[in-house]
């Protein structure tokens, strides 16, 4: 897919763990993992809202294009 | 979901009910081909068949195998109800039994209605048109819906898929 899903990077930058980070957005591990992986098909706004909020992070730190 | 065990419950029935028909229409399929049944009157829709004629054994070959056709959908449709009642409704083994369907009563329809012009043409010499719905348009009718509800349940597991992944 040509969107990035750097969310692995923000959390090692952040020391964050991803069960501590699915508890703070309020959502499950296996849905995180799924975002996590690039198999997530889209983001709602509101989802990528917390995950700013969590991280103290622009969208664009998470996410990044890349041509195939 | 009561409603699905009702429906359930009657195609059992029906499902039960005609597994012997099964075994008279390979008998009678048997029967035409091997053995001289010129002797018995053979009457489907009011028209009688000569059992000798080569093209009433034909049509009467056709016809029993088109009731296999129709029973063959029946049981794709009791493994699609197994399916929703065990809410697995987004399944492939639906999408493809839909589909299956679709094509077993499109084709038996066809064959139906084909037999029916060629009795009308042959043994009682007539050519009539009917307004309105018979059995044979019915059949085609309802194979053609069981294959567009396989077409909206593939686009409604796509659309499934794209929403549980979307986090």
């Amino acid at each position: 897919m040509a969107i990035i899903v750097n969310l692995d990077v923000m959390l090692a930058k952040r020391k964050m763990r991803s069960k501590e980070l699915a508890e703070i957005i309020g959502i499950t591990t296996a849905n995180l993992s799924i975002l996590k992986s690039g198999k997530a098909k889209a983001i709602r706004f509101s989802t990528l809202e917390a995950i700013c909020k969590a991280l103290d992070c622009q969208p664009a730190d998470i996410l990044e294009y890349q041509e195939d | 979901m009561r409603k699905i065990h009702i429906l359930k419950a009657i195609i059992d029935l029906v499902w039960i009910i005609s597994m012997p028909a099964i075994l008279l229409v390979i008998g009678l399929v048997l029967a035409v081909l091997f053995r001289d049944l010129s002797g018995l009157d053979i009457k489907i829709n009011s028209v009688n068949f000569n059992a000798n004629d080569w093209l009433s054994k034909t049509l009467l070959i056709i016809s029993a195998l088109n009731y296999l056709l129709i029973l063959a959908a029946l049981y794709f449709f009791r493994k699609t109800l197994r399916y929703f009642i065990n809410t697995k409704i987004f399944d492939i083994i639906v999408i493809s039994s839909f589909k299956k369907i679709g094509n077993l009563l499109s084709i038996s329809g066809i064959v139906s209605i084909s037999i029916s012009f060629i009795i009308r043409i042959y043994y009682q010499q007539k050519i009539s048109f009917e307004l309105g719905l018979n059995e044979h348009i019915v059949l085609i009718c309802l194979g053609l819906f069981f294959l567009i509800l396989s077409e909206v349940f593939k686009i409604a597991k796509a659309h499934k898929q794209e929403n549980d992944l979307t986090i």
